[in-house]
């Protein structure tokens, strides 16, 4: 057989084309979660004493780990829900002007910044010495230090909110205005307005609706990217509570050996809460083709 | 509601712009005390001393630009490649699924998983683990995006160029690669963005000996050096805005 032969022989290629994937993406995934497991029940790691449920049943009885969950959710909830009603406005606000008028390069710009670099940002903004601090003293809104607001590192996480609507907005609002130009809405929005539909009608009955239905995969995967969000909470958080990634980070790189089990044992609920919303998303996907 | 559209228009403008005009003022600024709005004093020093490398700061950009290059390449070939398989097989659907899953993991937790794994082979701290372990992201990514490309009109393409008497290497070089251009070249971009803005998984792989720009930027943050934050936030952000705006402006208009 000839190398030509070889390299574009169908048969070969395409087994050769899934073995690559075995290895590449299915191996390091199915094997990482195995060796979490191992290492939470006490099976491997340096600790390891055999099998044992120590590790996992002092994490379950720890409200630390529900705490931290909840508190990833509020934050991607928030997050996703401020980001939306955001977006939605913008496209009822400016319809398909976002992606066609001169000025539709700046929506795409929050889009070349990394989580690091839009924290460090808001850091920079809304810190008690920071640019909208500097701005209220100098109108006289405020007096002093003291009278401004913990915006970041606070208990509620509203700096970690408020960053990542800034990253979340102008990519729901580029994607639902291609939605809104793809789906024809400006037409459906014609004929119900002939109709004798009002504005408000039209929003609430037929452009929201479908914008929301052809973007719900696309929102879950955002709200799958923001629920385990690292760079932004490590930045903006507070040491209690923290996100489920931060939280994970710190039990796993502390120099308290006995930490790293549980860890494993987070890692392991975390991937499986991943793999919960995955299967939404595949479920919402399948009923959005069919 | 038109009378409010101009004033949202603007503070959406402010707001798209300013994190690129705050940081390159940081970038020249002296000094910058409270309550003073606008820093006291400006200079280019922090922008001249790159060229000697103060802070490390080239040999990250250098670090980084070589990472995003070869993993954007190998991934974008690599996806290119199993995708087709992928298209292929009967339980393609299933396959296609198994590609979502180290992507919406935290990189950071993923990373965390798997450094057993690069401890074991010795590529932890190493330039080739850090490279390694981007490639177990970006190659699902790059299978995702490229996967829409195998659709009948290819199936098609590939079959009359058949029947023309085109052998496999001819269909692949003349037919196949040349429709799948300009998604190639999206993969490509994006991938290359993913390896760019890269920080957690480069943190716990790299476990801080391999410096790039994203962990420069932590690295000043930490030490409350805002303005050398702000230079390398900088370095990080304006080639992929310069990047998008010739994208918008020449690559995608052109393929429209």
């Amino acid at each position: 057989m000839t190398l030509e032969n070889m390299l574009f022989n169908n048969k070969i290629v395409n087994r050769s084309g899934i073995i690559c994937f075995m290895l590449l993406v299915v191996l390091p995934f199915a094997g990482s979660l195995i060796y979490a497991m191992l290492y939470a029940f006490g099976l491997t790691g340096i600790l390891s004493i055999g099998f044992t449920t120590t590790h996992v049943s002092g994490m379950l009885q720890n409200p630390e780990m529900f705490f931290s969950l909840g508190y990833s959710f509020y934050i991607a909830f928030c997050s996703i829900l401020l980001a939306l009603i955001l977006s939605l406005s913008g496209v009822l606000l400016f319809k398909t002007t976002i992606s066609k008028s001169k000025w539709s390069f700046f929506p795409y710009l929050p889009l070349a910044l990394p989580a690091i670099v839009t924290a460090f940002v808001s850091l920079q903004v809304f810190n008690k010495t920071g640019v909208l601090s500097r701005v209220l003293y100098q109108i006289n809104i405020i007096k002093n230090l003291s009278q401004f607001p913990d915006i970041v590192n606070d208990k509620f996480g509203i700096g970690i909110i408020l960053t990542h609507v800034l990253m979340a907005t102008p990519f729901f609002l580029i994607f639902f205005s291609n939605i809104y130009e793809a789906e024809n809405v400006k037409a459906l929005s014609n004929v119900a307005k002939s109709l004798g539909a009002l504005s408000t009608k039209i929003a609430k009955t037929i452009v929201i609706p479908i914008l929301l239905k052809k973007g719900l995969n696309t929102i879950l995967l955002y709200f799958i990217f923001v629920f385990g969000s690292y760079e932004i909470p490590l930045i903006l958080g507070q040491q209690s509570p923290q996100m489920i990634s931060v939280l994970i980070v710190r039990k796993m790189q502390r120099y308290n050996l006995m930490d790293i089990p549980q860890g494993y044992f987070l890692s392991i609920v975390y991937s499986l809460a991943v793999i919960l919303l995955l299967a939404v998303f595949l479920k919402s996907k399948n009923q959005a083709i069919s | 509601m038109k009378h409010l559209k101009h004033p949202i228009a603007i503070f959406a403008f402010l707001a798209f712009t300013m994190p690129y005009v705050l940081l390159f003022v940081l970038s020249i600024a002296n000094v910058w005390n409270f309550p003073q709005l606008l820093p006291s004093g400006y200079s280019t020093k922090r922008w001249s001393g790159l060229s000697e490398n103060t802070g490390g700061l080239l040999q990250s950009l250098q670090l980084s630009c070589m990472i995003g290059l070869i993993v954007a390449t190998f991934s974008t070939i690599t996806g290119f490649a199993i995708s087709r398989s992928i298209s292929l097989h009967s339980k393609r659907k299933y396959l296609l699924f198994a590609c979502y899953f180290p992507l919406a993991l935290s990189p950071v937790i993923y990373s965390l998983l798997l450094n057993h794994f690069f401890i074991l082979f010795n590529l932890s701290g190493t330039f080739i683990g850090i490279v390694i372990a981007q490639l177990i992201i970006t190659i699902p990514f790059g299978i995702l995006l490229l996967s829409s490309l195998w659709n009948e009109n290819m199936r098609s393409l590939e079959q009359v160029s058949a029947t023309l008497g085109s052998n496999l290497r001819q269909t692949f070089f003349r037919v196949l690669l040349p429709v799948a251009l300009p998604q190639l070249l999206v993969c490509f971009f994006q991938i290359f963005l993913i390896s760019w803005f890269e920080y957690g998984l480069t943190t716990i792989i790299g476990v801080g000996k391999v410096q790039t720009l994203t962990l420069k930027v932590y690295q000043y943050i930490g030490e409350a050096n805002i303005f050398y934050a702000a230079l390398s936030s900088c370095i990080l952000i304006f080639p992929p805005a310069i990047f998008l705006w010739l994208n918008k402006r020449f690559v995608f208009s052109k393929f429209n």
